[in-house]
Parts: C-alpha cells; structure tokens; sequence
C-alpha cells in the first residue's frame, strides 16, 4: 500500500480496462466516470476490507494509514473524495482536513470515526467535513453516503445521477428509466433531480419547495404533493425500480428500490 | 416522621437564648447572695461601732466629782436616747457594779441583772437577756470607754437583719435589678446577631451541596466569607468532593474508552461480514454484531450521560424531532414500515443538551420502528407542552411493566427482540438530567405510547 502512495507522485496514466469499475462496464462508456477515492485509516485489517468493499463498488481507491502518507498522497493528484478517520498515530485527522481546506481545496471529506460525541460531530463538520460516519459502520451505509457526496453537482456523479434502474442527465435534462426517455415537466424534472442527488435519504419538503417553486409562484400547502404524485405516476409508468417515500411531516425520500 | 425529629431538634439561636438566661439569671442572684452575705457580716461591725461610739460619748459627759461618778448628758443627748424609745439604752457602772445612772428604767431593768465578775475584759461585748432568760435582740457592750474607774454599759436594739437585707435587696432590685431583662435582651441579641451572620454561609453551602449531583460533579462548596470554626466542613466536603469525582471520572473514562476501543474491532468484523456471501448464516451473524454494535453505542450514551456535563441550551423541539424522524426514516422503510412526524405549529422552546435529546428520541424511535406492525406508521408528535409522543401500531406495553422496562438491563420475559435493555434506561436518565420524565402508556389506536416531558424554557426561568 506504501507503494501506492509513490506511483500517484507519477502523472496519472489512463486506468487500464481491466480495473474499470462495473458501472463503467454497465453504462455508456462516454458517460462513464472514474472516482478516485483516498482512504486514511490506521486500522490495516479495516482499511484493506473497506478498499475492497469501495472498489468492488466501482470507485478506485488509495489507501494510506497515516497522516504524513495522506499529505504526500493528496499534494500527488486529485481525488473525488476522501475518507478520513481521524484516530492517525501520527496526527489528528482534523489537522489534514484544515490543511486541505486552507488550501481551497473542495474535496468532499466523510469523516470515519470512532469518536461520536455532538462536539466531535460539530467540530469536524465546522472545519470543513461533509459528512460524518461513527464506527462501526454498514459498508452500503458509506456507499451510499460516499455517492450522495459525489452526486453534489459539483461532484464526481453530480452531472449523470443514478438510481436503481434511473439515470438523469442533468447537463442535457435528460431522466431514462432502463434506457427509455421519459418525458418529465421542468418542475418535475427539478424534484426528482433533488430526490436523486440524496438519494436513500429524507429530503425536506421545506428543501424541495425552494428549489421547485420561484418567489413568484403561488405555492398552496399541497402544490408540492400534487406535483410529486404526478412524478411518481409517472415514473410507476416507466417502469422506475425504486420508489418515493413520502416521511409526513418532514419530506420525502427517494429509494433506489422498492421495499 | 422526620419533621417531628426536627421538632426536637433545638435550635442554636434558641439553646443560646435559654442558657444565656439562665446564666444571667444565675449571676444575679448570686450578687444577691454575695451582697446579703456581706451585708449580715457588715451588720456586726456596724453594731459593734454604733456601741462603741455611744460609750465615747456617754464617757465624754461623765466625770469623776468627789471620788464619785456623776454623769451629765447634753439635752440633745438625753433627747435623742428619749426618742429612741429604748432602742438605745445606757448605764453607767460603778466599780462595784452598782448602776449610778441609766437612760431610763427598762435600761436599769435590763442592766441590773448582770454580776461584773472579776477580770472583766476591758471591752465585752454580749447579748442581753430578757425576762425570761431568753436572748433578746439587743446587744451590749461593756466598756471602760477610758474612765479611770466604773464601767459604761451600753446597749441598742439590733437593726433586724432580715429587714435590712430585703430593704438592701429591695433596692437593688429597684436600683440594679431591672437592668437584667435590658442585659439579658441585649446578650441575646449580640447572641443571635451572631450567630445568625457566622451562619449565613451555612445556608449558601447548604443551598449549593444540594445542587450537586452526578451531571453537576463540578460544583463545590463557597468557602470564602465562611466562618473559621465552620471551615473545616466545607474543605473536608469539598476535597472529598474532589476524590468522588475523580474516581467517577476514571469509571467514567474506563466505560467510554472500552466502549470506544470495541467499536474499531467491531467495524472490521462489521466490514469483514459483509465480504462473505449472503445467507442464512450470514444473515444471523450480521444480527448478532448489529446488536453488539448497539450494546457499545449504548454503553458509551451511558458513560456519557453519568460523565459529561450536559450542556443546556434553549432549543426547539420541532426542529430537533425532524431530525430524528429524517435520520430514522431510512430504517423504517427498509423494515416495511414508516414513520411520521406531527411538528407543533409554534417553536416549542426547551432547555435542553441537543445530543442528549436526540439519542433519547432516536431509542425511543427505533424501539418503536422495531415493534410497529408491518406496513404501519410510527408517529412522532411534537406538543406545545414541551413533550414529544411516539406512537407505534405494536403490542404495547402492559400495564405492569411500564415501570420495569426503564432499568438497565431489563429485556421482558421474551427475549426475542434484539435489545441490550439500556435503550429505555438511557431514555429515562436522560430525562432525569434534564428535570422532566419519561412515560409511557397505550396510543390512541393501540400500541404504545412513550412521552418525552421537557420543562418548557419560560418555566426554567426561575
């Protein structure tokens, strides 16, 4: 694994065909997007199940074990984002967090960690985390918190979003369920493009209003819920493998598949 | 039955007061004492110089004329022994004893009765006796009084020493008596004033030891302003104080840290599960570390609710439920199930440790996703009263062990659900620690109900 850290010094030289993730084997090969993910963890055995568990995934990842190794690998090349525990032997996590935010540098961070106290939390989403993982932890947990990162639109999976058997181009504002167009209002189309960028996870509704509805539209308490039954019917019509859940009170979420 | 000990129980200010009386009282009556004492001796002395002076003068005016004595009184003399109304009396003896001349004839009554035996002293004094023998009460005094021959007698009556004594006692009663209650009040006074500034501090100690508790281990006792006497509790208490928390510290610390060391070993078993080929066996294993992740999830929400301090702030309870709910809902609807969230339509403002509120909530929605019916809703239902329900469509709880399912420990008589029995203890000391409570009871539609109950902000605000 030390090795690894040298060779991403060396200009990054096209992945061979073979260590392609199967989501590019899947999809359209023009469409197809690498993610490279760092991954700081001193705890070897996790370190290398979870590198397994990421790459089997889809994502190419980079493992280091300490601090002074995740500097020498984030100062050597660009990734889409970075795992971070931050219980290194040799400094705390926190610090290579600050340092990269110092820098600019924009890089969706998921804290892993065993430390789970609210201060903790606070503290690492204040220096610049975007999300927090606590030990131990569910590998589709982290995969699914890892994609809903890279599906930000600045993100790695932020332009082609991807659910279940769904697949919005948000570049070309294009939503195909198992490859069929499907044809879909603006309005719908921004509903279900913010159910998709946090996919698995509850949405507010106060969230969706904002993003559908402009300061001049007549939003009535139900506006959105006519909207989304007209977007479920829809998507039900295409044949979309997952579903949206409505969480009264609080919004809605959108699952990759039906329960 | 405490109040009644308490009843006994005296009071500093009033066991001061009784006993200063009582010394006060003591003392006055003991220069009673004191001054009829000295009073009675005084009495003698008096007599014995009243006799004396009376025999100077009666010797003054008594000469020797013709080898024989004559005695020629002053009339103011002879007036004043008339008006004593034989208080005074006098004779004048020649050396035979003979009486030449007397004040009056109870004198030369008196007198006659007496044998001068030789040697007489040259100044005797004695009682005289009456008629029938008796002492009466007057003295006499038989005196030479310096004339060459003959003796004087004289004698008065004895002022009655009781009389004296309670004329004496009398006026010092009058005169000092009545500065006792003036002295005695303002002993009590000075008394209580005292003690009641030297206590003052013992109130405030007392006011602050009953704040500290398991999440205020931090607080001591003032000891500034303390009296000197009363120092020493407040120092004893505090360093003992200080011990306690340390060695709840180091139980505290040992909790997390083994709770925090098992949770890496438990992801790589976690992570590792998860590399093996789903079936049955692998299903029932990923139960099994499922609950152990939460026993060590739970076991470190306990060190932390005992240890940390929990940090109030004011915050709105609606905002907070929709966090959980929003948090929690992925899980109900991988279960088939689902959960809802009815917010207050104004901020419900309380005092209250955000992460504290929260980990309490998310148990008590979990237990209830765990139980809820398939297909069915749980409900969280925020309340303007400071409360927030959670109502699931299970069996409920029955009604006698709605007070057993808050110990530690306690998993019901089917041990079928995968709980460590400290989800529900957590919930009830977490509230504890926030001065409100949890119940629990039946929901509208069946099921159970459990009800967080904050103290709203305003109430706090005493």
């Amino acid at each position: 694994m030390l090795g690894k850290i040298n060779d991403r010094k060396l200009p990054v030289s096209p992945p061979a065909d073979a260590g392609r993730p199967a989501a590019c084997r899947t999809w359209d090969s023009r469409l197809c997007v690498i993610m490279r993910l760092l991954l700081i963890e001193d705890e070897t055995s996790l370190l290398d199940l979870v590198q397994r568990s990421l790459t089997r995934a889809g994502f190419t990842t980079d493992a280091v074990g300490t601090a002074d190794e995740a500097r020498g690998a984030l100062s050597g090349s660009r990734y889409d984002a970075v795992v971070l525990d931050l219980g290194l032997p040799d400094e705390d996590g926190l610090a290579i967090l600050r340092d990269l935010r110092g820098g600019r540098d924009t890089t969706p961070v998921l804290i892993l960690t065993a430390r789970d106290g609210v201060e903790d939390r606070v503290t690492g989403l204040n220096t610049g985390a975007d999300d927090y993982l606590l030990k131990p932890f569910a590998m589709p947990e982290l995969i699914a918190r890892l994609k809903a990162l890279l599906r930000r639109p600045s993100g790695a999976l932020g332009v082609v979003l991807e659910a279940g058997n769904i697949r919005f181009d948000t570049a070309g504002r294009e939503v195909m369920v198992d490859g069929r167009l499907l044809a879909l209002t603006a309005r719908e189309m921004t509903l279900l493009e913010n159910l998709l960028r946090r996919a698995g996870r509850v949405v507010p509704k106060r969230h969706l209003e904002e993003r559908v509805y402009g300061f001049d539209d007549e939003v009535t308490p139900n506006s959105l819920e006519v909207l989304l039954h007209r977007l479920r019917r829809k998507l039900a019509g295409g044949g979309f493998s997952g579903e949206i859940h409505t969480i009264r009170g609080v919004g809605y979420m959108l699952a990759e598949t039906a329960a | 039955m405490t109040a009644e000990k308490q009843d006994r129980r005296w009071s500093l200010q009033a066991r001061l007061a009784w006993r200063l009386g009582f010394v006060l009282l003591g003392s006055m009556l003991l220069v009673a004492l004191v001054i009829s004492q000295y009073a009675w001796f005084a009495l003698d002395d008096l007599d014995d110089v009243g006799l004396q002076v009376q025999a100077s003068q009666i010797a003054k005016h008594t000469q020797v004329r013709d080898g024989a004595l004559t005695v020629e009184l002053p009339p103011s003399l002879q007036q004043a022994y008339h008006e004593s109304g034989d208080g005074y009396m006098y004779a004048v003896l020649d050396p035979q004893g003979q009486i030449i001349a007397a004040s009056s004839e109870k004198a030369r009554r008196s007198f006659s009765g007496l044998s001068l035996g030789s040697g007489v002293p040259a100044r005797t004094v004695f009682r005289l006796l009456d008629a029938d023998g008796q002492e009466s009460s007057y003295y006499a005094m038989l005196d030479t009084a310096g004339l060459p021959a003959g003796y004087i007698l004289v004698a008065q009556g004895r002022i009655h020493p009781d009389v004296f004594i309670d004329t004496l006692l009398s006026e010092f009663a009058k005169r000092i008596g009545w500065t006792l209650p003036l002295v005695l009040a303002a002993a009590l006074f000075i008394a209580i004033w005292t003690i009641r500034t030297s206590l003052r501090p013992i109130k405030e100690l007392s006011l602050r030891a009953r704040q500290i508790g398991p999440q205020t281990r931090n607080l001591r006792l003032p000891t500034e302003g303390v009296a000197e006497e009363i120092l020493p509790l407040p120092l004893a208490i505090n360093s003992a104080l200080d011990r306690l928390e340390q060695g709840f510290e180091m139980q505290r610390r040992f909790t997390a840290n083994a709770a925090h060391e098992l949770r890496t070993p438990l992801a790589v078993l976690t992570a590792r599960l998860a590399e093996l080929q789903d079936g049955p066996d692998i299903r029932l294993l990923a139960g099994d570390i499922g609950r152990m992740n939460r026993l060590v999830a739970q076991l470190l929400q306990v060190s932390r609710l005992e240890g940390a301090l929990l940090k109030f702030e004011t915050l709105d309870l609606n905002p907070a439920a929709e966090t959980v709910v929003a948090f929690l809902a992925p899980l109900a609807i991988g279960a088939g199930k689902s959960v809802a969230l009815t917010a207050s339509s104004k901020p419900v403002l309380v005092e209250a440790s955000a992460d504290a509120l929260e980990n309490a909530l998310r148990n008590l929605v979990e237990n209830a996703i765990a139980h809820t019916a398939p297909g069915t809703e749980v409900m969280v239902l925020v309340s303007p009263d400071g409360s927030i329900a959670v109502r699931d469509h299970g069996p409920g709880v029955p009604v006698e062990q709605r007070e057993q399912i808050f110990e530690r420990f306690w998993r019901g008589r089917n041990r079928q659900h995968p709980g460590a029995g400290l989800g529900l203890a957590i919930v009830a000391e977490t509230m504890r620690g926030h001065g409100g409570r949890v119940t629990v009871g039946d929901a509208p539609g069946g099921g159970a109900e459990f009800v967080l109950h904050f103290p709203l902000h305003s109430l706090r605000q005493d």
